[in-house]
Protein backbone atom coordinates (compact mmCIF):
# COMPACT_ATOMS: atom_id res chain seq x y z
CA UNK A 1 0.00 0.00 0.00
CA UNK A 2 1.66 3.31 -1.26
CA UNK A 3 1.62 6.23 1.41
CA UNK A 4 0.61 9.19 -1.07
CA UNK A 5 2.10 11.56 1.48
CA UNK A 6 5.72 10.22 0.87
CA UNK A 7 8.06 11.80 -1.53
CA UNK A 8 7.02 10.83 -5.38
CA UNK A 9 9.17 7.64 -6.37
CA UNK A 10 11.99 9.00 -8.82
CA UNK A 11 12.36 6.80 -12.07
CA UNK A 12 15.68 5.23 -12.63
CA UNK A 13 16.47 8.05 -15.21
CA UNK A 14 17.18 9.54 -11.60
CA UNK A 15 19.70 7.73 -10.47
CA UNK A 16 22.34 8.53 -8.32
CA UNK A 17 25.45 9.46 -9.86
CA UNK A 18 28.55 9.20 -7.87
CA UNK A 19 31.71 11.32 -8.84
CA UNK A 20 35.34 10.75 -8.69
CA UNK A 21 37.07 11.73 -5.24
CA UNK A 22 39.66 14.48 -7.08
CA UNK A 23 42.20 11.91 -4.93
CA UNK A 24 41.39 8.75 -6.80
CA UNK A 25 45.24 8.93 -7.38
CA UNK A 26 45.56 8.02 -3.38
CA UNK A 27 43.45 5.24 -3.26
CA UNK A 28 45.92 2.23 -3.97
CA UNK A 29 49.81 2.03 -4.82
CA UNK A 30 49.49 1.29 -8.19
CA UNK A 31 47.37 4.68 -9.15
CA UNK A 32 49.72 6.35 -6.86
CA UNK A 33 53.17 4.63 -9.05
CA UNK A 34 51.20 5.96 -12.11
CA UNK A 35 50.74 9.53 -11.15
CA UNK A 36 54.84 9.16 -9.90
CA UNK A 37 55.23 7.65 -13.34
CA UNK A 38 53.91 10.37 -15.34
CA UNK A 39 55.27 13.70 -13.30
CA UNK A 40 58.93 12.03 -14.57
CA UNK A 41 58.59 14.39 -17.85
CA UNK A 42 58.92 17.42 -15.92
CA UNK A 43 62.30 16.35 -14.55
CA UNK A 44 63.20 15.19 -17.74
CA UNK A 45 61.65 18.63 -19.45
CA UNK A 46 63.27 20.97 -17.30
CA UNK A 47 67.01 19.41 -17.55
CA UNK A 48 66.28 19.77 -21.46
CA UNK A 49 65.59 23.11 -21.43
CA UNK A 50 68.42 23.94 -18.95
CA UNK A 51 70.63 22.23 -21.85
CA UNK A 52 68.91 24.83 -23.99
CA UNK A 53 70.13 27.55 -22.14
CA UNK A 54 73.25 26.39 -22.10
CA UNK A 55 73.59 25.94 -25.89
CA UNK A 56 72.40 29.97 -26.03
CA UNK A 57 74.88 30.70 -24.08
CA UNK A 58 77.42 29.50 -26.71
CA UNK A 59 76.06 31.89 -29.28
CA UNK A 60 77.28 34.51 -27.12
CA UNK A 61 80.86 33.59 -27.73
CA UNK A 62 83.87 32.50 -25.55
CA UNK A 63 84.01 35.75 -23.52
CA UNK A 64 79.93 34.93 -22.59
CA UNK A 65 80.07 31.28 -22.18
CA UNK A 66 80.49 29.70 -18.84
CA UNK A 67 79.49 25.71 -18.08
CA UNK A 68 77.18 25.01 -15.63
CA UNK A 69 78.93 22.95 -13.21
CA UNK A 70 77.74 24.59 -9.46
CA UNK A 71 76.75 22.39 -6.67
CA UNK A 72 72.65 23.57 -7.17
CA UNK A 73 73.37 22.89 -11.04
CA UNK A 74 74.53 19.35 -9.97
CA UNK A 75 71.84 18.42 -7.37
CA UNK A 76 69.13 19.64 -9.90
CA UNK A 77 70.69 16.93 -12.51
CA UNK A 78 70.73 14.58 -9.80
CA UNK A 79 67.15 14.59 -9.64
CA UNK A 80 66.21 14.86 -13.55
CA UNK A 81 68.44 12.06 -13.32
CA UNK A 82 66.85 9.76 -11.43
CA UNK A 83 63.41 10.96 -12.77
CA UNK A 84 64.68 10.33 -16.11
CA UNK A 85 65.84 6.46 -15.42
CA UNK A 86 62.52 6.14 -13.61
CA UNK A 87 60.94 7.12 -17.23
CA UNK A 88 62.72 4.98 -19.22
CA UNK A 89 62.42 1.62 -17.01
CA UNK A 90 58.38 2.09 -17.27
CA UNK A 91 58.76 3.39 -20.63
CA UNK A 92 61.12 0.85 -22.01
CA UNK A 93 58.55 -1.70 -19.87
CA UNK A 94 55.83 -0.51 -21.37
CA UNK A 95 56.70 -0.43 -24.67
CA UNK A 96 57.37 -4.01 -24.67
CA UNK A 97 53.99 -4.63 -24.25
CA UNK A 98 52.25 -2.46 -27.00
CA UNK A 99 55.02 -3.12 -29.84
CA UNK A 100 53.92 -6.62 -31.97
CA UNK A 101 56.50 -7.48 -33.81
CA UNK A 102 55.70 -10.57 -36.13
CA UNK A 103 58.02 -13.50 -36.51
CA UNK A 104 56.14 -15.70 -39.34
CA UNK A 105 52.62 -16.36 -38.09
CA UNK A 106 53.39 -15.61 -34.35
CA UNK A 107 54.38 -12.79 -32.73
CA UNK A 108 57.36 -11.94 -30.57
CA UNK A 109 56.91 -12.71 -26.88
CA UNK A 110 56.21 -9.59 -25.01
CA UNK A 111 59.06 -10.30 -22.83
CA UNK A 112 61.84 -10.99 -25.60
CA UNK A 113 60.61 -7.42 -27.04
CA UNK A 114 61.16 -5.48 -23.52
CA UNK A 115 64.16 -7.81 -23.57
CA UNK A 116 65.17 -5.86 -26.92
CA UNK A 117 64.07 -2.65 -25.59
CA UNK A 118 66.59 -2.83 -22.74
CA UNK A 119 69.51 -3.97 -24.89
CA UNK A 120 68.97 -1.21 -27.35
CA UNK A 121 69.37 1.40 -24.45
CA UNK A 122 72.60 0.01 -23.41
CA UNK A 123 73.89 0.58 -26.39
CA UNK A 124 72.56 3.63 -27.15
CA UNK A 125 73.78 4.67 -23.93
CA UNK A 126 77.20 3.23 -24.28
CA UNK A 127 77.35 5.16 -27.81
CA UNK A 128 76.65 8.11 -26.69
CA UNK A 129 79.33 8.36 -24.21
CA UNK A 130 81.68 7.34 -26.17
CA UNK A 131 80.84 10.44 -28.47
CA UNK A 132 80.57 12.97 -25.35
CA UNK A 133 83.92 11.64 -24.50
CA UNK A 134 85.61 12.32 -27.88
CA UNK A 135 83.76 15.36 -28.54
CA UNK A 136 85.31 16.35 -25.10
CA UNK A 137 88.70 15.94 -26.69
CA UNK A 138 87.97 18.36 -29.39
CA UNK A 139 89.38 22.13 -29.33
CA UNK B 1 17.08 -26.25 -41.87
CA UNK B 2 16.28 -25.15 -45.55
CA UNK B 3 13.77 -22.33 -44.31
CA UNK B 4 17.18 -20.74 -43.19
CA UNK B 5 18.85 -18.09 -45.11
CA UNK B 6 21.90 -15.58 -44.12
CA UNK B 7 21.03 -12.07 -44.11
CA UNK B 8 22.81 -9.94 -47.68
CA UNK B 9 25.14 -8.43 -45.37
CA UNK B 10 26.34 -8.18 -41.77
CA UNK B 11 26.39 -4.54 -41.96
CA UNK B 12 23.12 -3.42 -39.71
CA UNK B 13 21.77 0.03 -40.39
CA UNK B 14 24.08 2.64 -38.47
CA UNK B 15 23.62 3.64 -35.36
CA UNK B 16 22.27 7.34 -34.31
CA UNK B 17 25.92 8.48 -33.26
CA UNK B 18 28.04 9.64 -35.76
CA UNK B 19 31.97 9.44 -34.86
CA UNK B 20 34.17 11.19 -36.19
CA UNK B 21 38.14 10.05 -36.17
CA UNK B 22 39.97 12.53 -34.20
CA UNK B 23 43.20 12.85 -36.39
CA UNK B 24 44.72 15.21 -34.29
CA UNK B 25 44.67 13.38 -31.36
CA UNK B 26 46.54 11.02 -33.28
CA UNK B 27 49.40 13.43 -34.63
CA UNK B 28 49.80 14.63 -30.84
CA UNK B 29 49.48 11.17 -29.95
CA UNK B 30 52.19 10.18 -31.82
CA UNK B 31 54.70 12.41 -31.12
CA UNK B 32 54.51 11.54 -27.57
CA UNK B 33 55.09 8.47 -28.21
CA UNK B 34 58.53 9.46 -30.21
CA UNK B 35 59.19 11.79 -27.27
CA UNK B 36 58.85 9.21 -24.94
CA UNK B 37 61.25 6.87 -26.62
CA UNK B 38 63.81 9.06 -27.45
CA UNK B 39 63.56 10.77 -23.75
CA UNK B 40 63.91 7.16 -22.88
CA UNK B 41 67.05 5.79 -24.71
CA UNK B 42 68.88 9.36 -24.58
CA UNK B 43 68.44 11.79 -21.78
CA UNK B 44 70.06 9.34 -19.08
CA UNK B 45 73.54 9.16 -20.34
CA UNK B 46 73.28 13.09 -21.37
CA UNK B 47 72.23 14.01 -17.94
CA UNK B 48 74.61 11.97 -16.29
CA UNK B 49 77.79 13.21 -18.40
CA UNK B 50 76.74 16.57 -19.16
CA UNK B 51 74.73 17.27 -15.94
CA UNK B 52 76.68 15.10 -12.85
CA UNK B 53 80.10 13.57 -14.16
CA UNK B 54 81.58 16.48 -15.76
CA UNK B 55 80.80 19.01 -13.20
CA UNK B 56 82.21 17.02 -10.33
CA UNK B 57 85.16 16.83 -12.50
CA UNK B 58 84.87 13.42 -13.15
CA UNK B 59 85.15 13.42 -17.34
CA UNK B 60 85.04 16.17 -19.77
CA UNK B 61 82.25 16.51 -22.56
CA UNK B 62 81.56 19.21 -24.92
CA UNK B 63 80.92 22.40 -23.14
CA UNK B 64 82.22 21.05 -19.86
CA UNK B 65 86.07 20.40 -20.29
CA UNK B 66 88.51 20.15 -17.39
CA UNK B 67 91.66 21.97 -16.90
CA UNK B 68 93.99 22.43 -14.25
CA UNK B 69 91.83 23.69 -11.46
CA UNK B 70 88.44 22.30 -12.38
CA UNK B 71 86.36 23.26 -15.66
CA UNK B 72 88.12 25.07 -18.43
CA UNK B 73 85.41 27.84 -19.93
CA UNK B 74 88.27 28.81 -22.93
CA UNK B 75 88.32 24.81 -23.44
CA UNK B 76 84.58 23.91 -22.89
CA UNK B 77 83.47 26.99 -25.32
CA UNK B 78 86.00 25.73 -27.76
CA UNK B 79 84.57 22.06 -27.39
CA UNK B 80 80.73 22.75 -27.54
CA UNK B 81 81.13 25.59 -30.44
CA UNK B 82 83.18 22.57 -32.46
CA UNK B 83 80.67 20.08 -32.05
CA UNK B 84 77.76 22.00 -32.70
CA UNK B 85 79.48 23.42 -35.89
CA UNK B 86 78.89 20.24 -37.07
CA UNK B 87 75.08 19.97 -39.02
CA UNK B 88 74.41 15.99 -37.62
CA UNK B 89 75.49 17.57 -34.52
CA UNK B 90 72.65 19.97 -34.26
CA UNK B 91 69.99 17.55 -35.78
CA UNK B 92 70.53 15.08 -32.80
CA UNK B 93 70.54 18.11 -30.83
CA UNK B 94 67.67 19.51 -31.81
CA UNK B 95 66.03 15.34 -32.04
CA UNK B 96 67.34 14.82 -28.02
CA UNK B 97 65.62 18.42 -27.07
CA UNK B 98 62.48 19.27 -28.98
CA UNK B 99 61.16 15.65 -29.06
CA UNK B 100 60.19 15.22 -25.38
CA UNK B 101 58.89 18.76 -25.29
CA UNK B 102 55.51 17.11 -26.95
CA UNK B 103 56.00 14.21 -24.65
CA UNK B 104 56.25 16.15 -21.62
CA UNK B 105 53.32 18.59 -23.03
CA UNK B 106 50.98 15.75 -23.70
CA UNK B 107 51.88 14.26 -20.12
CA UNK B 108 51.44 17.32 -18.53
CA UNK B 109 47.44 17.94 -20.22
CA UNK B 110 46.68 14.56 -19.42
CA UNK B 111 47.75 14.52 -15.68
CA UNK B 112 45.87 18.24 -15.70
CA UNK B 113 42.77 16.51 -17.25
CA UNK B 114 42.87 13.01 -14.91
CA UNK B 115 43.79 15.09 -11.54
CA UNK B 116 41.09 17.76 -12.65
CA UNK B 117 42.96 20.80 -12.14
CA UNK B 118 40.23 23.30 -13.06
CA UNK B 119 41.29 24.60 -16.00
CA UNK B 120 39.76 24.09 -19.83
CA UNK B 121 40.36 21.88 -21.49
CA UNK B 122 41.44 23.64 -25.27
CA UNK B 123 43.01 26.43 -22.90
CA UNK B 124 45.31 23.71 -21.07
CA UNK B 125 46.18 21.81 -24.59
CA UNK B 126 47.22 25.16 -26.46
CA UNK B 127 49.27 26.36 -23.42
CA UNK B 128 51.42 22.44 -23.45
CA UNK B 129 51.35 22.27 -27.14
CA UNK B 130 52.06 25.51 -27.63
CA UNK B 131 54.97 25.48 -25.68
CA UNK B 132 56.60 22.17 -27.38
CA UNK B 133 55.63 23.91 -30.63
CA UNK B 134 57.68 26.77 -29.09
CA UNK B 135 60.37 25.02 -27.32
CA UNK B 136 60.66 23.36 -30.68
CA UNK B 137 61.60 26.74 -32.58
CA UNK B 138 63.64 28.30 -29.94
CA UNK B 139 65.88 25.05 -30.05
CA UNK B 140 66.60 25.75 -34.28
CA UNK B 141 66.58 29.62 -33.13
CA UNK B 142 69.82 28.42 -30.97
CA UNK B 143 70.96 26.19 -32.80
CA UNK B 144 71.24 28.25 -35.88
CA UNK B 145 72.66 30.91 -33.71
CA UNK B 146 75.44 29.02 -33.03
CA UNK B 147 78.03 29.60 -36.04
CA UNK C 1 44.30 -26.85 -2.41
CA UNK C 2 43.07 -27.56 1.05
CA UNK C 3 40.11 -25.22 2.13
CA UNK C 4 40.66 -23.55 5.16
CA UNK C 5 39.46 -25.66 8.67
CA UNK C 6 40.53 -23.26 10.98
CA UNK C 7 37.43 -21.51 11.06
CA UNK C 8 33.87 -22.57 10.55
CA UNK C 9 31.40 -24.80 12.39
CA UNK C 10 32.60 -27.34 10.99
CA UNK C 11 34.75 -28.83 14.39
CA UNK C 12 32.36 -30.31 16.38
CA UNK C 13 31.16 -28.62 19.40
CA UNK C 14 32.09 -24.88 17.79
CA UNK C 15 29.94 -22.06 18.18
CA UNK C 16 29.59 -21.05 14.37
CA UNK C 17 31.27 -18.10 13.46
CA UNK C 18 29.70 -14.55 12.17
CA UNK C 19 31.18 -12.01 9.61
CA UNK C 20 30.03 -8.43 8.93
CA UNK C 21 29.15 -7.17 6.06
CA UNK C 22 28.55 -3.16 5.19
CA UNK C 23 26.49 -2.99 2.71
CA UNK C 24 25.19 0.13 0.58
CA UNK C 25 21.13 0.54 0.54
CA UNK C 26 19.54 3.28 -1.69
CA UNK C 27 16.21 3.55 -2.43
CA UNK C 28 15.40 6.11 -5.32
CA UNK C 29 12.23 7.01 -4.25
CA UNK C 30 13.31 7.58 -0.68
CA UNK C 31 16.86 8.26 -0.16
CA UNK C 32 18.48 11.79 -1.52
CA UNK C 33 22.28 9.70 -1.31
CA UNK C 34 23.17 5.52 -0.70
CA UNK C 35 24.44 4.63 2.72
CA UNK C 36 25.51 1.58 4.38
CA UNK C 37 23.49 -1.02 6.33
CA UNK C 38 25.53 -3.68 8.30
CA UNK C 39 24.67 -7.17 8.74
CA UNK C 40 26.26 -9.81 10.68
CA UNK C 41 25.69 -13.42 9.31
CA UNK C 42 27.00 -16.73 9.74
CA UNK C 43 30.42 -17.41 8.26
CA UNK C 44 31.91 -20.52 6.71
CA UNK C 45 35.03 -20.32 5.13
CA UNK C 46 33.46 -21.54 1.73
CA UNK C 47 31.37 -18.40 1.32
CA UNK C 48 32.04 -16.44 -0.83
CA UNK C 49 30.24 -12.38 -0.81
CA UNK C 50 27.49 -13.29 -3.16
CA UNK C 51 26.88 -16.18 -1.19
CA UNK C 52 26.78 -13.53 1.48
CA UNK C 53 24.40 -11.12 -0.38
CA UNK C 54 21.55 -14.05 -0.49
CA UNK C 55 22.18 -14.95 3.05
CA UNK C 56 21.06 -11.71 3.73
CA UNK C 57 18.35 -11.59 1.01
CA UNK C 58 16.92 -14.91 1.93
CA UNK C 59 17.03 -14.54 6.01
CA UNK C 60 17.47 -11.16 6.72
CA UNK C 61 16.37 -8.38 4.34
CA UNK C 62 14.39 -9.34 2.10
CA UNK C 63 14.77 -6.15 0.08
CA UNK C 64 18.29 -5.97 -0.61
CA UNK C 65 18.41 -5.62 -4.41
CA UNK C 66 21.55 -6.94 -6.40
CA UNK C 67 22.29 -8.59 -9.57
CA UNK C 68 23.84 -12.11 -9.86
CA UNK C 69 23.49 -15.17 -12.32
CA UNK C 70 25.95 -18.22 -13.01
CA UNK C 71 27.80 -17.52 -9.55
CA UNK C 72 31.06 -18.99 -11.12
CA UNK C 73 32.32 -15.90 -12.80
CA UNK C 74 31.13 -16.27 -16.69
CA UNK C 75 28.12 -14.36 -16.78
CA UNK C 76 29.44 -11.08 -15.87
CA UNK C 77 26.45 -9.96 -13.89
CA UNK C 78 27.35 -9.35 -10.26
CA UNK C 79 30.17 -6.88 -10.42
CA UNK C 80 30.64 -4.49 -7.30
CA UNK C 81 33.13 -3.31 -4.74
CA UNK C 82 34.42 -5.52 -2.17
CA UNK C 83 36.30 -3.16 -0.02
CA UNK C 84 36.79 -0.74 -2.39
CA UNK C 85 38.19 -2.93 -5.54
CA UNK C 86 35.65 -3.85 -8.35
CA UNK C 87 35.33 -7.99 -8.01
CA UNK C 88 32.91 -10.49 -9.36
CA UNK C 89 31.30 -11.04 -6.09
CA UNK C 90 30.69 -14.78 -6.79
CA UNK C 91 34.67 -14.88 -7.03
CA UNK C 92 35.19 -13.06 -3.90
CA UNK C 93 35.84 -15.44 -1.09
CA UNK C 94 34.96 -14.29 2.61
CA UNK C 95 37.97 -15.92 3.94
CA UNK C 96 39.91 -13.40 2.22
CA UNK C 97 38.48 -10.74 4.75
CA UNK C 98 37.53 -12.72 7.79
CA UNK C 99 37.28 -11.54 10.94
CA UNK C 100 37.31 -8.19 9.68
CA UNK C 101 33.93 -6.69 8.17
CA UNK C 102 33.72 -6.32 4.45
CA UNK C 103 32.30 -3.37 2.52
CA UNK C 104 30.10 -3.93 -0.35
CA UNK C 105 29.42 -1.24 -2.83
CA UNK C 106 27.91 -1.30 -6.59
CA UNK C 107 30.12 -0.91 -9.45
CA UNK C 108 31.74 2.24 -9.06
CA UNK C 109 31.40 5.18 -12.39
CA UNK C 110 28.22 4.79 -13.03
CA UNK C 111 24.52 5.41 -11.63
CA UNK C 112 23.46 3.61 -8.90
CA UNK C 113 19.29 2.61 -9.64
CA UNK C 114 18.74 0.91 -5.80
CA UNK C 115 21.06 -0.74 -3.56
CA UNK C 116 23.63 -2.70 -5.25
CA UNK C 117 22.20 -2.10 -8.70
CA UNK C 118 23.76 0.08 -11.47
CA UNK C 119 22.84 1.43 -14.46
CA UNK C 120 24.60 0.08 -18.00
CA UNK C 121 22.95 1.83 -20.26
CA UNK C 122 26.40 4.20 -21.49
CA UNK C 123 28.40 0.23 -21.72
CA UNK C 124 25.57 -1.22 -23.62
CA UNK C 125 25.47 2.06 -26.44
CA UNK C 126 28.84 1.98 -26.46
CA UNK C 127 29.32 -1.95 -26.86
CA UNK C 128 27.14 -1.98 -29.76
CA UNK C 129 28.54 1.34 -31.35
CA UNK C 130 31.41 -0.88 -32.01
CA UNK C 131 30.01 -3.21 -33.77
CA UNK C 132 31.21 -6.59 -31.95
CA UNK C 133 30.44 -8.98 -34.72
CA UNK C 134 32.27 -10.64 -37.66
CA UNK C 135 31.21 -7.67 -40.68
CA UNK C 136 31.74 -9.16 -44.06
CA UNK C 137 31.21 -7.29 -47.33
CA UNK C 138 29.76 -10.18 -48.97
CA UNK C 139 28.89 -13.65 -46.73
CA UNK C 140 30.03 -16.44 -47.85
CA UNK C 141 26.93 -18.89 -48.96
CA UNK C 142 26.30 -21.94 -47.42
CA UNK C 143 27.48 -24.30 -49.56
CA UNK C 144 30.51 -23.11 -49.69
CA UNK C 145 30.88 -24.42 -46.13
CA UNK C 146 32.90 -23.05 -42.73
CA UNK C 147 35.10 -19.97 -42.32
CA UNK C 148 38.58 -21.22 -41.93
CA UNK C 149 41.03 -20.00 -39.38
CA UNK C 150 44.62 -21.77 -38.00
CA UNK C 151 45.06 -21.73 -34.57
CA UNK C 152 48.04 -18.63 -35.02
CA UNK C 153 45.16 -16.21 -35.99
CA UNK C 154 42.93 -17.33 -33.33
CA UNK C 155 45.52 -16.35 -31.05
CA UNK C 156 45.60 -12.69 -32.80
CA UNK C 157 42.47 -11.95 -30.80
CA UNK C 158 41.27 -15.06 -28.33
CA UNK C 159 42.87 -13.37 -25.34
CA UNK C 160 40.70 -9.86 -26.20
CA UNK C 161 38.03 -12.75 -26.76
CA UNK C 162 37.30 -13.60 -23.01
CA UNK C 163 35.44 -10.68 -22.17
CA UNK C 164 32.64 -11.40 -20.28
CA UNK C 165 31.63 -7.93 -20.35
CA UNK C 166 31.58 -7.33 -16.48
CA UNK C 167 32.46 -3.61 -17.01
CA UNK C 168 34.80 -3.89 -13.46
CA UNK C 169 37.56 -2.08 -15.87
CA UNK C 170 35.10 1.21 -15.84
CA UNK C 171 35.23 0.95 -12.43
CA UNK C 172 38.81 0.96 -12.12
CA UNK C 173 39.23 3.79 -14.68
CA UNK C 174 39.73 7.20 -13.39
CA UNK C 175 39.80 8.43 -16.84
CA UNK C 176 35.97 6.95 -17.49
CA UNK C 177 35.12 8.28 -13.45
CA UNK C 178 36.48 11.38 -14.39
CA UNK C 179 34.38 11.46 -17.83
CA UNK C 180 31.87 9.06 -18.65
CA UNK C 181 31.94 9.86 -22.77
CA UNK C 182 35.70 7.65 -22.79
CA UNK C 183 34.81 4.73 -24.74
CA UNK C 184 36.25 2.71 -22.03
CA UNK C 185 38.78 -0.08 -21.70
CA UNK C 186 36.30 -3.10 -22.94
CA UNK C 187 34.52 -1.54 -25.81
CA UNK C 188 37.86 -0.87 -27.36
CA UNK C 189 39.14 -4.15 -26.51
CA UNK C 190 36.16 -5.91 -28.39
CA UNK C 191 36.52 -3.46 -31.08
CA UNK C 192 40.23 -4.67 -31.54
CA UNK C 193 38.97 -8.37 -30.90
CA UNK C 194 36.80 -8.06 -34.09
CA UNK C 195 39.79 -5.84 -35.85
CA UNK C 196 42.25 -8.15 -35.23
CA UNK C 197 39.76 -11.53 -36.59
CA UNK C 198 40.92 -12.96 -39.84
CA UNK C 199 37.02 -13.63 -41.03
CA UNK C 200 36.47 -10.21 -40.03
CA UNK C 201 36.55 -7.16 -43.34
CA UNK C 202 34.65 -4.53 -40.92
CA UNK C 203 37.91 -2.62 -39.57
CA UNK C 204 36.63 0.92 -41.40
CA UNK C 205 33.72 0.91 -40.35
CA UNK C 206 34.16 -0.17 -37.10
CA UNK C 207 37.43 2.22 -36.04
CA UNK C 208 35.61 5.54 -36.05
CA UNK C 209 33.86 4.41 -32.47
CA UNK C 210 37.19 4.22 -31.11
CA UNK C 211 39.73 6.70 -32.73
CA UNK C 212 37.03 9.42 -32.17
CA UNK C 213 37.84 12.56 -29.55
CA UNK C 214 36.66 10.44 -26.81
CA UNK C 215 38.03 6.77 -27.73
CA UNK C 216 41.43 5.42 -27.17
CA UNK C 217 43.22 8.63 -27.28
CA UNK C 218 41.90 9.51 -23.86
CA UNK C 219 43.50 6.99 -22.22
CA UNK C 220 46.44 7.65 -19.88
CA UNK C 221 47.71 3.92 -19.22
CA UNK C 222 46.68 3.81 -15.97
CA UNK C 223 46.35 -0.10 -16.41
CA UNK C 224 44.22 -0.49 -13.33
CA UNK C 225 41.77 -2.22 -16.05
CA UNK C 226 43.94 -5.13 -16.47
CA UNK C 227 44.55 -5.54 -13.36
CA UNK C 228 41.06 -6.18 -11.68
CA UNK C 229 39.69 -8.20 -14.80
CA UNK C 230 38.65 -11.64 -13.89
CA UNK C 231 39.20 -13.30 -17.77
CA UNK C 232 42.60 -12.00 -17.71
CA UNK C 233 41.45 -9.76 -21.25
CA UNK C 234 44.59 -7.09 -20.60
CA UNK C 235 42.13 -3.94 -22.08
CA UNK C 236 45.18 -1.87 -21.21
CA UNK C 237 47.55 -3.78 -23.56
CA UNK C 238 44.35 -3.70 -26.38
CA UNK C 239 43.93 -0.23 -26.38
CA UNK C 240 47.60 0.93 -26.57
CA UNK C 241 47.97 -1.56 -29.28
CA UNK C 242 45.23 0.42 -30.74
CA UNK C 243 46.68 3.53 -30.73
CA UNK C 244 49.87 2.75 -31.84
CA UNK C 245 48.09 0.56 -35.01
CA UNK C 246 46.03 3.69 -35.87
CA UNK C 247 49.13 6.05 -35.86
CA UNK C 248 50.65 4.39 -38.23
CA UNK C 249 48.11 3.31 -40.65
CA UNK C 250 47.24 7.23 -40.40
CA UNK C 251 50.45 8.51 -40.97
CA UNK C 252 51.04 5.64 -43.92
CA UNK C 253 47.75 7.35 -45.12
CA UNK C 254 49.39 10.65 -45.24
CA UNK C 255 52.30 9.51 -46.89
CA UNK C 256 50.80 6.94 -48.97
CA UNK C 257 47.32 7.98 -49.57
CA UNK C 258 46.49 5.82 -52.34
CA UNK C 259 46.50 2.55 -50.16
CA UNK C 260 43.14 0.88 -49.98
CA UNK C 261 43.07 0.13 -46.21
CA UNK C 262 41.00 1.85 -43.29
Amino acid sequence: MIDVSEPRPRPFFLAYRPTLPRTWWMRNRRYAFFGLRELTAIPVGAWLLSLLYELWRVSDGPSGYTPSASPLYIAFSIICFAAAVLHSITWLNLSGVILRIKMGEKDVPPRTVTLANYAQWVVVTVVVAALLIWLGTWR
Amino acid sequence: MSNFSLPETSRLPATEHHYKPARLHGLWWGLFAVGGMTAALLVPVHILFQGILAPLGLVSVPGKVLGPNGLDPAASYHSIAAALANPLVKLYVLALIALPLYHVAHRLLYVAIDLRLGLHRSLLALLFYGGAVLGTLLTIAVLLSVP
Amino acid sequence: MEPSRSHGPTRRGALPETITLSVTRYDPRTDNAPHQQEYAIPYRDDMVVLDALNYIKNQVDGTLTFRWSCRMGICGSCGMMVNGTPRLTCGAFLHEFYPRPVTVAPLANFPVIRDLVIDMTDFMQKLRDVKPWIIRDEEKPLEEGVYRQSPAQLEQYRQFSMCINCALCYAACPVYGNDSSFTGPAVIALARRYNLDSRDQGKKERSPAITHGEGIWECTYVGECSVVCPKHVDPAKAIQQTKWDTTLEWAKSLVMPWGSKG
